[in-house]
């Protein structure tokens, strides 16, 4: 059958108008008369200040709410109808075009301080996918550090070069350790843009919790090499690998509504779509030539390097000419969330100052209008946080008024003429009308998969994937709140020039809740919460009543934050077939192996690593200290004045042990070549009275004549044994 | 077999006790490297030890002495390997023990280690093509951004984050309080 392909460079330009012009329109459509009957329930009570605030608020968080829903329902007719036929993987003949790839593509992740051995096994799944699929000649692979800590550098050295060793990928698979992390994420991938970029057409990058297959990363280079106009195309990570109830919350949901509004996204955005920062191939030139972020002039949360670089690069290539689009339909790209609620709070507090940052370039010039309604709706997201937690305030200070006045609603018509309902009839019905469009998705969720009865079975079977939503519900239901006022606080933090700090993410087993950071962190949630049912409660138990779902989010969220962060609840709604997702209950090849290392992993570096493990071993063993070294540059010229200090460090870290130094101290050895050399000689030829407890200990474990390879079992060298 | 020696002998002199503390950190060091079997490590480890004594200078310790003459052997042995420029032997000894490591040389050739043996060819191509390196040849490119990405208008927008120091925080908390007072004054709260 002949397949109608679809050439980007043919889009004529009215297409996308008439598309958002359709989608503005389904929007408004459903959006005035509801800001209409809001308006309307507060002339009725009589017109003031607040009720006004009220209304612009209501009208903001209301678009806001009908925008995401249209999506879902966009996205859920053009499934029906075989899906959209503009769209990127539209553009490859993919029975036809299976031809070698021509082109150069480095596979780039930037990692900061992550588990060596999940950055590591990611890599090799992707790398031996690409080898099965007979691909991997004209890919290379780049691990880009930014690691600072010392035992995460070491132990990624090491996990690098038995990589290598395994896969026997010398001269493929590299790693990068920038001297200084300058610009961040944003930063290490322009230096390896620098170094290297003109080498490659094409970059996939990747995140350290990506994993993606190699059919998909050569569908991405294929859909390049077809189009020469594109610039960048996303594909859609699944979220997998979640444990606890949050993580396996958010994979549930995005993996059953994601189709449906990623379709949506689609339909309006096409070639003017937005970039994540991850998983997603970028054309090299273009992206280089135009994609360099300007320091934004002075500090504080508005200035200085721009955080979320993703998004702004999206517009930067735009503004330059080429297309950018979302592979909404491309399989095998996966990624990993947040196990908790407070990690994932903490990345959107990352992510918020970024997104504010955006306020800068929403006016910036050349921008496509897209780019600025993507720019637009980053700050929005968080903004409308503030925005309900204001809405809600109001709420309560309206009921508040209208008991003091101790008055009934007026007798007046309704100034929608043509309904005459009650007040109580309106109110519940515009409530109603909320509530339907948070059910939406869900709705056109499950109408799609009616289609799918195989799919429907790997979500466990319509009852259980029914009974998941409902969970889902609840407990987002209880979420939310509290998130409404993480961000609430952030963006107070943000404008009060409190800076952000680059937290690495806590993944797997790591990523578990605490009951003492759960009960600091919620505490004041809690008694918000209580403090708020009282008055409420005082005003008018029906106000209670009403906001009684939110108020329970604050009430509980010490306990609702412990236990959707705990790995145990999580199994066990696993093993009773809650919340399962494709890719857990039929997981594709790559995910099983992935989990199989893992545990394997896990089960050897059941130890956990001393505090100076990274500098211990990058000193004791001459493997990794000579893997180090190959890292590092020698200095041609080295000041006197550096030598002498770096002496007498050696001398201090040698006598004293690691505890004796300073943690940029212990930097500043380990990037010298010179004293890495030297301190691994030193350190041998010394006698063990002379020197401290913790190299005796490390010189004796050579001491057994047990057999060892190297880098032996995993992370062994690196864990301090 | 004789250990790969590495410069002239020089009389020794420590006592015996000391010498068995040099051997025993020799033989740590073989084995740090991998090198498999304890009659095969005792034996490289005596022989070192007897390269030691014999070169030991006066006063030196013989842990010292044994270690520095280790060492040696080492950089002599990967000398015989792998072509090295003669004037920095030190990144010789870099590449050589990732080039171990990475071709398990300890492990599959164990008997050559540090041995004067003809090594085998397949040792020899292994130790010569095996190696780490952070990316292919570096060919720069200029990446810097364009001069301008923000508007005018934007440049003003630090002002609406509140300053920093305490008299700006206080002014700026007082500003808000009175405003939300006279809101809901003026709402007729």
């Amino acid at each position: 059958m002949q397949v109608q392909l679809f050439d980007p460079a043919q889009l004529e330009p009215g297409v996308g108008s008439k598309r958002r012009f359709f989608v503005g329109v389904m929007v408004l459509l459903v959006t005035i008369p509801a800001i209409v009957l809001m308006a309307d329930l507060h002339l009725r009570t009589g017109y003031d200040g607040w009720k006004l605030a009220h209304l612009v608020i209501f009208a903001v968080l209301f678009t806001l709410l009908v925008f995401g829903a249209m999506q879902a329902v966009v996205g859920y007719m053009l499934r029906v109808q075989g899906g959209d036929t503009i769209r990127i993987s539209q553009s490859v003949d993919w029975a036809e075009d299976r031809g070698p790839l021509e082109a150069r593509t480095a596979v780039v992740m930037p990692i900061c301080n992550e588990e060596a051995g999940r950055v590591m096994e990611g890599v090799r799944l992707i790398y031996e996918s690409l080898e099965a699929d007979g691909r991997l000649p004209g890919f290379d692979f780049f691990i880009l550090s930014d690691s600072n800590d010392p035992n995460c550098w070491v132990a990624e050295e090491v996990a690098w070069a038995g990589l290598v060793k395994e896969l026997g990928a010398a001269g493929r698979l590299f790693y990068r350790k920038r001297r200084g992390n300058v610009n961040k994420k944003a930063g290490n991938i322009a230096d390896f843009c620098r170094r290297w970029g003109s080498q490659y057409r094409y970059m996939v990058v990747l995140d350290a919790d990506s994993i993606m297959t190699g059919g998909a990363i050569v569908a991405l280079a294929r859909m390049m090499e077809r189009n020469p106009g594109v610039g960048l195309i996303q594909a859609v990570p699944r979220l997998v690998n979640g444990e606890t109830i949050f993580a396996r919350l958010q994979q549930f949901a995005s993996r059953l509504y994601g189709p449906v509004f990623t379709a949506g996204t689609n339909y309006w955005q096409l070639s003017e779509a937005n970039y994540w920062g991850h998983n997603a191939i970028i054309r090299l030139a273009p992206f280089i030539k135009h994609c360099s972020l300007p320091e934004l002039p002075g500090d504080g949360p508005f200035g200085g390097r721009i955080m979320s670089h993703d998004y702004v690069e999206a517009a930067l290539m735009r503004r330059a000419g080429w297309q950018v689009w979302l592979a909404a339909s491309i399989e095998g790209s996966f990624e990993e969330c947040p196990a908790n609620l407070i990690d994932f709070a903490k990345r959107d507090r990352r992510w918020l100052q970024g997104n504010l940052q955006h306020l800068r370039l929403v006016f910036g010039p050349g921008f496509h209008p897209l780019s600025r309604m993507h720019f637009a709706m980053g700050i929005l997201s968080y903004l409308a946080s503030p925005l309900w937690l204001a809405f809600l305030v109001l709420s309560t200070a309206i009921a508040w008024r209208f008991k003091a006045t101790g008055l009934t609603p007026l007798p007046v018509d309704s100034f929608a003429e043509l309904v005459t309902w009650r007040f109580e009839t309106q109110a519940v019905l515009l409530l109603s009308l909320t509530l339907g469009l948070l059910f939406v998705p869900k709705i056109f969720a499950l109408l799609d998969l009616r289609s799918r009865p195989e799919e429907v079975a790997a979500f466990g079977g319509w009852l259980r994937l029914i009974a998941g939503i409902f969970i889902e519900t609840i407990l987002f239901t209880l979420l939310a709140p509290v998130l409404m006022l993480f961000h609430s606080t952030f963006i107070v933090l943000t404008l009060c020039r409190r800076s952000v700090g680059w937290k690495t993410q806590r993944r797997g087993r790591d990523g578990q809740s605490d009951w003492r950071e759960s009960t600091a962190l919620h505490g004041t949630h809690t008694l918000i919460g209580i403090g708020w049912l009282a008055l409420a409660w005082w005003i008018n138990p029906m106000l209670a009543a009403w906001m009684s779902p939110i108020l329970a989010g604050f009430i509980l969220s010490i306990t609702v934050s412990y236990f959707t962060g705990r790995i145990a609840p999580g199994l066990v709604l696993k093993r009773a077939g809650l919340l399962t997702c494709p890719e857990e209950s039929r997981p594709p090849n790559e995910l099983v192996r992935l989990e199989e290392r893992l545990a394997e992993r896990h089960r050897q570096d059941a130890r956990m690593p001393g505090p100076d493990a990274g500098l211990v071993n990058s000193v004791a063993d001459p493997y990794v200290n000579a893997v180090h070294l190959s890292q590092l540059r020698a200095k041609d010229n080295p000041a006197p004045a550096n030598e002498a200090r770096f002496a007498e460090l050696r001398r201090k870290l040698l006598r004293q042990g690691p505890a004796a130094l300073a943690p940029r101290d212990k930097l500043a050895l380990m990037m010298d070549a010179e004293s890495m050399t030297e301190l691994h000689r030193e350190l041998w030829a010394s006698s063990t009275a002379d020197v401290a407890p913790v190299w005796q200990q490390a010189l004796t474990r050579y001491s057994r004549a047990e057999e060892k390879t190297f880098p032996g079992s995993a992370g062994e060298l690196a864990m301090g044994m | 077999m004789e250990v790969m020696k590495a410069q002239p002998l020089l009389a020794a002199a420590a006592p015996d006790a000391h010498w068995g503390v040099a051997t025993e950190r020799v033989e740590h060091y073989l084995r740090a490297h991998r090198l498999r079997g304890d009659d095969r490590v005792a034996r490289l480890a005596k022989d070192i030890i007897e390269v030691a004594r014999a070169r030991q200078r006066p006063g030196a310790e013989p842990v010292a002495a044994a270690m520095e003459t280790a060492e040696a052997c080492l950089m002599a042995w990967l000398g015989s390997l792998i072509p090295a420029d003669d004037h920095d032997l030190r990144p010789l000894l870099a590449k050589g023990r990732v080039a171990l490591a990475l071709g398990g040389v300890p492990d599959r050739w164990p008997e050559y280690f540090l041995r004067h043996h003809r090594p085998p060819e397949e040792l020899v191509r292994v130790m010569r093509e095996t190696g780490l390196s952070c990316g292919p040849r570096v060919k720069l490119t200029h990446m810097s951004p364009s001069p301008e990405n923000f508007a005018p208008a934007g440049r003003r927008l630090p002002w609406l984050a509140i300053s920093q120091g305490p008299l700006p925080r206080v002014m700026t908390g007082l500003l808000l309080t009175l405003t939300v007072i006279g809101a809901a004054w003026s709402a007729g709260l």
